[in-house]
C-alpha cells in the first residue's frame, strides 16, 4: 500500500512508473533495496549496541582503576605462558627470544602478542628516538 | 538515473541467472570479512580494556638490566632519584613469577604496600569477596578468580607453596572481583614483606622502581638524569606504556590478521577464477551485449552493479556475523588462541570498540578490491570479438 | 526513402587481419562494395571465407585493420567503439547466426536489450514491439524463456529485435542456417517483404535454398577473404 502510494507521487514526476512491466522491474530492485536497508539497519544496531555497552562497562572504571592501582601493573592476564606474554609492557627487548632469535613463540598467544616494541619500533636500531625509552652504559 | 536503474536491474537479473556463483561468492566473501573481523574486534576490544587501566600507571618505572635481563635493582637508588627535580614519589615495587610445573607457566606474584600507597584502596570496589591483607599482617593473600579456581581454594582455605628450601604458608583472605578479572585472573597478591620472602628479593633491593612526576614534561629530562644515577637503568616512560599494545597487536598479532591472508588469498582466486573463468554463459551474454549494441562501459557498469551488490551482501553479513561471534557468543575457539596454552583463563565479558569508522574500514578493504577484481575480466571479455564470444571460440 | 542513387553501405579497401600466436591470419582482404539503399544483396562463400568478419565489419563490431566502412553515406570505422556500439543500437539491426539471445530472459526482454542502457523500453518501444510480435505471430510466445524456443521461433525473434530500432539497415549472418525448408521460404517471403518496406538487406549465406533464389538485388562471391566476380 506504501509501495503504491509511492509510485503515483512518482509517477507525477516520470511517466514509465505507469507501465505494468517498469513497476515488475521496481519491485525486484525494491526487494533488494529493503534488503539492504535491513543490512544496514542491523549495522547501526551493532553500533548502537557496542555503544550501549561501553557504556554499560564504563561503570567499571572504578573497579579497573582500583585493580591497576593494587597491582600497579595496567598488562592483562591473557597469558602466563611466559613473562614477555605476561607483562609485554615491561618485559625486556630479548624476551621474545629467549629461546632463538628467529623462533615464533610456541604459544599461539605469541602470535598475537608481539614482541616488546623496541625490537620493531622506533629506535629498533638502537638509536635514540623520540620516545625511546633510555638505556645507560 | 533512469539509465542507471535499468542498468542495476538489469544486473540484478544476472545475478539471478547466475545464482550459484552470486550465492558462493556473497558466502565466501562473508567468511572473509567474518575472519578478518573477528581478530580486528578482539583485539581492539582488548586494547581498550588496556587503555582503561594504563592512566594510573607510574610516569617511569625503573628497571636494571643485568646480561640484558631484568634483575633487581637497589632500592637506595630510589632516595637518589627521589632528589631529582620534579620527582615527587618514587615507589620501590617487589612483584614477580612464580612457575607452576602442574600449571606449566607461572602466576603473578604482587607485592603491596598496605601501609603506604596501596592504603588507600576500597577493598569492596576490587574484591569479590573477603578483605585485602591486614596492615603488618604476614601470610594473607589474596587470589585471582581462575588462579583459585585452579587451586581450588576459597576465601578461609590455606596453602603452602614451596619456596627455596623450605615452604611458604598463606591464607585466602580475600578474593579479586571478576569483573576485574582481566588484570587478576592468575595474580597472588600478598604484603610487601610476604612477596619478598616469597620471591627470595633481599630487603634494600626491588624488582623495579615506579617513578611519579609533577608534570608528565619532566618525564625526558628526569629520565636522562636517572640514566646517569643508575647504571645499567632501563627507563620505560608511561607513553610506550600507553603504545605498547597498540604495537603489540599491530605488528605480530596482526599475525593473526596476516594468518588469515591465506584464506584471503585462497578466496581471491576462488573469485578470480570465477570470474575470469568469467564462465562460458557469462562470456557469451557479454558477446550478446556487445553485439546488440552495449558500450562496453555500460557492461562494465552492469558488472559493477552486480558486483557491489554482492560485495555489500557480504561485507554486512560477514561484519554481523563477527560482532555476534566475539561479543555475543564469546569468540569461542578465537579466544583460546588469545589465551594460549596457559591454563589461568581470565573470563572475561569485553565491551565493543567497534566504530562506525573500524566498520567503513573493513568494508571498504573487503569490498572495493573485490569489485574491482570482478571488473578486469569483464573488461577483457568486452575487448574480445563478440562473434567468438557468442560462438564460445574467444 | 528510397532512392537508388544513394548507396546504403560502402566499403573501401576493407582488409583485416588477426595475429594468432606469432602468426597473422588475413580475414578480409581489400574489399570493396557498395550496395544501394532499399535493395536485398546476398555475400555468398564457403565456411571460412570472411563473411560474418564482413558483416562484423561493416556492423562496426569489430574495428578494420585498414579500409573504411561507410553507412549510409557516414564513414563508421573511424569512430570510437563506445560510438560504433552506438551505431548498432540505432542504425543497423544484426542478426546473428547464433540468434544472440541470453538464456534465462524471456523473448521480450531478449527483444529491449538493445534499450536497457537507454532506461529500458518507453511505452513506444513497447507498443512496436507488441505490433512487430503480432505481425511475425510471436505474441504468444512473448513471456517465454528463450531457451525453449525453436530455431524458427528464435530467428524471427532476432529480426523482430533487429527491427525494432527501426534501423535502415540490416545485416543477417546465415539467416537459414537452422530452419527446415517451410521455415527457410517463410523467412525469404518475409526479407523481401522488408525490402519493399525500403530497407536495405544484406545477408552472407552458403544455403543453397538462398542463393538460387531469384528475387536479390545482387550477390557478391567471397573466397579465401577476397571478393571474386
Amino acid at each position: 500500500m506504501v509501495c503504491a502510494r509511492l509510485e503515483r507521487v512518482v509517477s507525477h514526476h516520470t511517466s514509465f512508473f505507469t507501465d505494468p512491466e517498469m513497476s515488475l522491474m521496481m519491485n525486484r530492485v525494491r526487494c533488494h533495496g529493503v534488503a539492504l536497508l535491513v543490512l544496514a539497519l542491523g549495522t547501526a544496531a551493532m553500533l548502537a549496541d557496542a555503544s550501549s555497552r561501553r557504556a554499560a562497562q564504563g561503570r567499571r572504571a572504578a573497579e579497573v582503576e582500583a585493580a591497576v592501582r593494587l597491582l600497579g601493573t595496567a598488562d592483562l592476564a591473557l597469558s602466563s605462558a611466559s613473562r614477555w606474554l605476561r607483562h609485554p609492557s615491561l618485559s625486556e627487548p630479548g624476551a621474545a627470544f629467549a629461546d632463538a632469535p628467529a623462533l615464533l613463540d610456541a604459544d599461539p598467544a605469541g602470535a598475537l602478542i608481539g614482541p616488546p616494541f623496541e625490537v620493531s619500533g622506533p629506535g629498533a636500531g638502537g638509536t635514540a628516538g623520540r620516545t625511546m625509552p633510555w638505556r645507560s652504559r | 538515473m533512469r539509465r542507471h536503474l535499468a542498468l542495476a536491474r538489469f544486473a540484478l537479473g544476472s545475478g539471478g541467472r547466475r545464482a550459484g556463483r552470486t550465492l558462493t561468492l556473497t558466502l565466501a566473501l562473508a567468511l572473509v570479512t567474518a575472519a578478518f573481523s573477528a581478530v580486528l574486534f578482539l583485539t581492539e576490544a582488548l586494547r581498550r580494556e588496556y587503555r582503561l587501566g594504563v592512566g594510573l600507571l607510574p610516569d617511569l618505572t625503573v628497571q636494571r638490566l643485568v646480561a640484558g635481563r631484568p634483575g633487581l635493582i637497589a632500592e637506595a637508588h630510589a632516595r637518589a632519584i627521589a632528589a631529582i627535580r620534579g620527582v615527587t614519589r618514587v615507589e620501590p615495587r617487589v612483584w614477580g613469577y612464580y612457575f607452576v610445573p602442574a600449571l606449566a607457566g607461572n602466576f603473578t606474584v604482587v607485592g603491596a604496600d598496605f601501609a603506604g600507597p596501596s592504603a588507600g584502596v576500597n577493598p569492596g570496589v576490587v574484591l569479590g569477596e573477603g578483605r585485602l591483607p591486614g596492615r603488618g599482617a604476614t601470610g594473607e593473600a589474596v587470589l585471582g578468580e581462575a588462579l583459585a579456581g585452579f587451586l581450588g581454594l576459597s576465601v578461609g582455605d590455606a596453602i603452602e607453596l614451596p619456596v627455596g628450601n623450605g615452604s611458604q604458608r598463606f591464607e585466602v583472605v580475600g578474593l579479586f572481583r571478576s569483573s576485574v578479572a582481566l588484570w587478576s585472573a592468575d595474580v597472588l597478591l600478598l604484603s610487601l614483606e610476604d612477596a619478598r620472602r616469597f620471591l627470595q628479593v633481599p630487603e634494600g633491593e626491588a624488582t623495579d622502581l615506579a617513578v611519579r612526576l609533577s608534570t608528565p614534561d619532566e618525564a625526558t629530562v628526569a629520565a636522562g638524569k636517572i640514566a646517569e644515577l643508575v647504571p645499567g637503568a632501563r627507563i620505560v616512560d608511561r607513553q610506550l606504556l600507553d603504545r605498547t599494545y597498540d604495537l603489540t597487536f599491530d605488528t605480530r598479532g596482526g599475525l593473526m590478521g596476516a594468518m588469515l591472508l591465506p584464506a584471503l588469498a585462497a578466496f581471491l582466486v576462488l573469485a578470480w577464477d570465477r570470474l575470469t573463468g568469467v564462465g562460458p554463459g557469462e562470456r557469451r551474454e557479454i558477446g550478446v551485449l556487445r553485439a546488440v549494441g552495449w558500450k562496453t562501459s555500460e557492461i562494465l557498469e552492469a558488472r559493477l552493479w552486480e558486483n557491489l551488490l554482492i560485495g555489500a551482501y557480504g561485507a554486512g553479513l560477514g561484519l554481523l556475523g563477527a560482532y555476534g561471534y566475539v561479543f555475543l557468543l564469546g569468540a569461542p575457539g578465537l579466544r583460546e588462541v588469545l589465551m594460549g596454552w596457559s591454563s589461568l583463563y581470565p573470563a572475561f565479558d569485553l565491551a565493543p570498540a567497534v566504530t562506525a569508522g573500524q566498520v567503513l574500514v573493513v568494508g571498504t578493504l573487503v569490498v572495493v578490491p573485490f569489485v574491482t577484481l570482478s571488473l578486469v575480466p569483464a573488461w577483457h571479455a568486452t575487448t574480445r570479438d563478440p562473434h567468438g564470444l557468442l560462438r564460445g571460440t574467444t | 526513402m528510397k532512392a537508388t542513387s544513394d548507396i546504403a553501405i560502402r566499403a573501401l579497401g576493407l582488409t583485416k587481419r588477426y595475429a594468432s600466436g606469432r602468426s597473422e591470419r588475413t580475414a578480409l582482404r581489400e574489399v570493396n562494395l557498395e550496395i544501394p539503399a532499399g535493395e536485398f544483396w546476398t555475400v555468398n562463400g564457403p565456411s571460412g571465407s570472411g563473411k560474418t568478419t564482413l558483416l562484423g565489419l561493416l556492423a562496426g563490431m569489430i574495428a578494420p585493420t585498414a579500409g573504411e566502412v561507410h553507412l549510409g553515406g557516414r564513414c563508421i570505422s573511424h569512430l570510437r567503439d563506445s560510438h560504433r556500439a552506438l551505431v548498432r543500437r540505432h542504425a543497423v539491426g544484426m542478426v546473428f547466426q547464433e540468434f544472440a539471445m541470453i538464456p534465462g530472459m524471456t523473448l521480450e526482454e531478449n527483444l529491449h536489450l538493445p534499450r536497457v542502457p537507454e532506461g529500458g523500453p518507453r511505452r513506444a518501444d513497447r507498443d512496436r514491439a507488441r505490433a512487430l510480435l503480432d505481425r511475425f505471430g510471436l505474441t504468444a510466445l512473448a513471456g517465454t524463456r528463450v531457451e525453449r524456443l525453436s530455431a524458427g521461433e528464435l530467428q524471427r525473434g532476432a529480426i523482430l529485435r533487429a527491427l525494432l530500432g527501426d534501423a535502415p539497415i540490416l545485416l543477417l549472418d546465415e539467416p537459414t542456417a537452422s530452419l527446415d525448408a517451410e521455415n527457410v521460404a517463410r523467412l525469404l517471403d518475409l526479407l523481401v517483404g522488408l525490402r519493399n518496406e525500403g530497407r536495405t538487406l544484406l545477408a552472407t549465406t552458403h544455403d543453397p535454398r538462398v542463393v538460387n533464389d531469384p528475387r536479390w538485388d545482387g550477390v557478391l562471391r567471397l573466397a579465401d577473404g577476397a571478393l571474386v566476380s
